[in-house]
């Protein structure tokens, strides 16, 4: 009965220890492979960008996100992107310009962004297709 | 008798304001854009080419080894930018795009050591000023690096197409070893059709 008891304290422990874990976590996405989806906001047409890997960490106090995606499609696509990076709060720090992106058929590409401000805790990607 | 004649030409001359005022505010439709969107109307060094380079640069710097391995504020001083281009750049506006994610950063610094800010210093030790209201000399901070950059294009055209290539680079130097610590550079290729 007692050897169940503790048992029961470790599993409660141990989930505990993961549930307060992930909510700290959950608005500083550093370290490892963030949501992938639940970063991007698409508009026009992005069907053939298929969205392979977001990536964050902190480079000297400062967010910097590395993102991957793939045109997977027979044809050359043309988009524009960009990001925009939250403070712990959710609001606003900066809007980045749109940058302009050509992927031929199959193409893999790789795209950064770095927050100019410490204080920027989180972010989301706009892709907006050209075609 | 001389009045009414006057005012069959009413009719006239209210077309002719009319067409008038058209010609100045109605006959462009202008639209506001997003000075953060992509301008394509030529492929000549445009405000979406520096937006980008501006952004991606001072970002770039603040990750920098060299920024990384100085505690505290940063002292940086900015050189005068070297156009290699056909084009009038504004490169004024370049340098302060990017002066203002630096200083924005709150890790850097910018030291102001141009002519015009080292006079208005040197203007106040005369005898024109309240001596105790007065900036002294002397206590001007260093900077510790100094960022200079450049830009050079190159144009290649065919019977139906144009090509612009853009070559940014930016360097900086640690002032105390004269020791370049940190470069970069963009390259930017817009193509046309004749």
């Amino acid at each position: 009965m007692a050897k169940y008891s503790s048992f029961k304290v470790a599993l409660m422990s141990f989930v505990f220890t993961c549930v307060g874990l992930g909510f700290m976590t959950a608005a500083i996405p550093v370290g490892a492979q963030v949501a992938k989806e639940t970063k991007i906001t698409r508009t026009g047409s992005t069907k053939n960008l298929k969205l392979e890997s977001v990536k964050a960490r902190k480079a000297n106090g400062y967010l910097q996100v590395q993102v991957t995606l793939i045109n997977d499609s027979s044809r050359t696509v043309e988009f524009n992107y960009r990001f925009r990076w939250l403070d712990e709060a959710g609001f606003k720090l900066a809007e980045e310009s749109w940058q302009p992106a050509r992927l031929f058929p199959g193409q893999s590409y790789d795209f950064e962004g770095i927050a100019g401000e410490a204080s920027a805790t989180d972010f989301s990607i706009e892709l907006n297709g050209m075609n | 008798m001389k009045l009414r004649r006057y005012v069959g030409l009413l009719p006239v001359i209210f077309i002719v304001a009319c067409a008038t005022d058209s010609a100045r505010f109605g006959g462009n439709t202008v639209t506001y854009q997003d000075p953060k969107g992509i301008n394509t109307v030529s492929n000549e060094f445009n405000l979406t080419d520096m937006n980008n380079i501006a952004e991606a640069m001072a970002k770039k710097i603040l990750i920098s080894p060299a920024l990384r391995d100085t505690q505290g504020l940063v002292r940086i001083a900015v050189l005068p930018f070297r156009n290699d281009t056909s084009e009038y750049i504004k490169s004024q506006e370049i340098y302060d795009k990017i002066t203002t994610i630096l200083i924005n950063s709150g890790k850097v610094r910018i030291v102001n050591a141009s002519n015009d800010v080292v006079g208005a210093l040197q203007a106040q030790q005369s005898g024109l000023y309240n001596q105790a209201k007065t900036a002294k000399i002397g206590n001007a901070n260093g900077a510790k690096f100094a960022i200079q950059a450049s830009l050079a294009s190159m144009t290649n055209r065919n019977s139906n197409m144009r090509v612009n290539s853009y070559v940014f680079g930016i360097k900086l130097t640690e002032l105390e070893t004269l020791e370049v610590v940190w470069q970069e550079g963009r390259d930017i290729v817009k193509s046309s059709q004749r």
